[in-house]
């Protein structure tokens, strides 16, 4: 039972209630590591990394504190902190293990730790979801296995309307955000299937 | 810094380099929470409130901090910044308007505004130009929100700050996120039509980048 409850909060967040198209989370640096594919790649899986781990981490603390308005106000700096904590301890492992990979993306840490979809998925949990924590685990991966999704998606459209035919005025990111914006309308369709 | 060059350098980075339409840069609060401008109004004060002290100090002190310790310390520091203003926004201003913006409200600390805009003064950058960019780019992001704002909540509600008007048809899909990204995308096709200008996205651009 908890298996499927997890399944289908993963499926929600990636795909039936896209968390990027739903809320904006993450859209901006969606639209900067368009660049390479590998850039993509790599920044998602750094993204899934965080999520989870700030997932982990902030859902018994949060489960701890209860729901009261002045802890509802300290809420998102515990969450920032321990996202903090945690961008050390992996910058730290990864510089020592594996040094060439944090020379090379080293720089994508700090966006994929501080990033609104790492803390906005631990905030939602509780805020909105109120679920157990491994599905709280399947909305964290979801988010980011949708963010990777629509990056794909974003990249392929961006490759496809890179045509002389293209007004100038909506080449890059005007046509990207229209996309994203006829897509967001597209999955909208899916919502009513499943909410977080 | 020459008193001449304020007007030019402050109308540049509102308009030409506009933070949102041409750097795509605090896309999220824009996407889900400007229905209203209300809204658009407080989170442009928090803005100016966190991205002018926060570039201030990496302007100043940037330089002295390990590289790895700057991201989360302005991070911890606009988060801060932010709860203050919600602490303040409840207490003193609407507890409404709090509880509408309470997710969004400090998810702001971890906005890519300030991550590569307070960032890029952390190791060049006098006080002053950080503080004055700092200050185009508020209203430059206080500009579109508010914007977008006003057009979403005439167009979902038919009101403007919550004051009713004679709108001749409503459409309330106008509020949900999917509007949010064709008005952005329509706006950021007018700007680069009227400047010329293509939207800059370069990768490696980033600030706050660990070494």
């Amino acid at each position: 039972m908890i298996w499927r409850e997890t399944l289908l909060c993963f499926l929600t967040a990636a795909l039936l209630q896209n968390i990027v198209l739903s809320t904006g989370f993450g859209a901006s640096m969606l639209l900067r590591t368009l660049h390479r594919s590998r850039d993509t790649l790599v920044f998602s899986l750094l993204l899934m990394l965080f999520a989870v781990s700030t997932v982990l981490l902030a859902y018994p603390i949060d489960m701890a504190l209860g729901t009261s308005w002045n802890i509802k106000l300290l809420r998102p700096g515990i969450v920032v902190a321990i996202t903090a904590v945690l961008y050390g301890l992996f910058s730290l492992l990864f510089r020592h293990l594996l040094p060439r990979f944090y020379t090379r993306y080293g720089r994508f840490f700090p966006l994929a730790a501080f990033n609104n979809l790492v803390i906005a998925v631990a905030l939602i949990i509780n805020h909105r979801a109120a679920v157990t924590l491994l599905p709280a685990v399947g909305i964290a991966l979801g988010a980011c296995a949708g963010f990777l999704f629509l990056s794909l998606c974003t990249r392929e459209c961006v490759d496809r309307t890179d045509h002389p035919d293209m007004p100038y005025a909506f080449r890059g990111m005007p046509v990207s955000l229209l996309y994203l914006g006829i897509l967001a309308l597209g999955f909208m369709g899916f919502a009513s299937s499943y909410s977080i | 810094m020459k008193r001449t060059s304020f007007l030019p350098r402050f109308a540049e980075t509102v308009f030409l380099r506009n933070i949102v339409l041409m750097q795509g840069l605090g896309l999220c609060p824009i996407i889900a929470v400007s229905t209203n401008l209300k809204y658009g109004v407080a989170l442009t004060l928090c803005t100016a409130a966190v991205l002018l002290p926060t570039s201030l100090v990496m302007s100043l002190a940037g330089r002295h901090l390990p590289s790895r310790l700057r991201p989360p310390l302005y991070t911890l520091g606009a988060t801060v910044l932010l709860l203050g203003a919600g602490w303040l926004i409840n207490r003193c201003i609407s507890h409404e308007l709090y509880a509408a913006l309470y997710l969004y409200l400090p998810l702001m600390a971890v906005n890519t505004i300030f991550s590569f805009y307070a960032g890029r003064y952390e190791v060049h950058g006098r006080p002053g130009h950080a503080l004055l960019d700092a200050l185009a780019a508020s209203c430059g992001f206080g500009l579109v929100i508010c914007l977008i704002s006003c057009l979403r909540e005439l167009l979902a509600y038919g009101t403007l700050w919550d004051v009713p008007l004679s709108v001749p048809f409503t459409f309330s899909q106008a509020a949900l996120p999917f509007a949010g990204f064709l008005l952005l995308g329509l706006m950021g096709g007018l700007l680069q039509r009227l400047t010329g200008r293509p939207f800059n996205a370069a990768p490696g651009e980033e600030g706050g980048a660990a070494k």
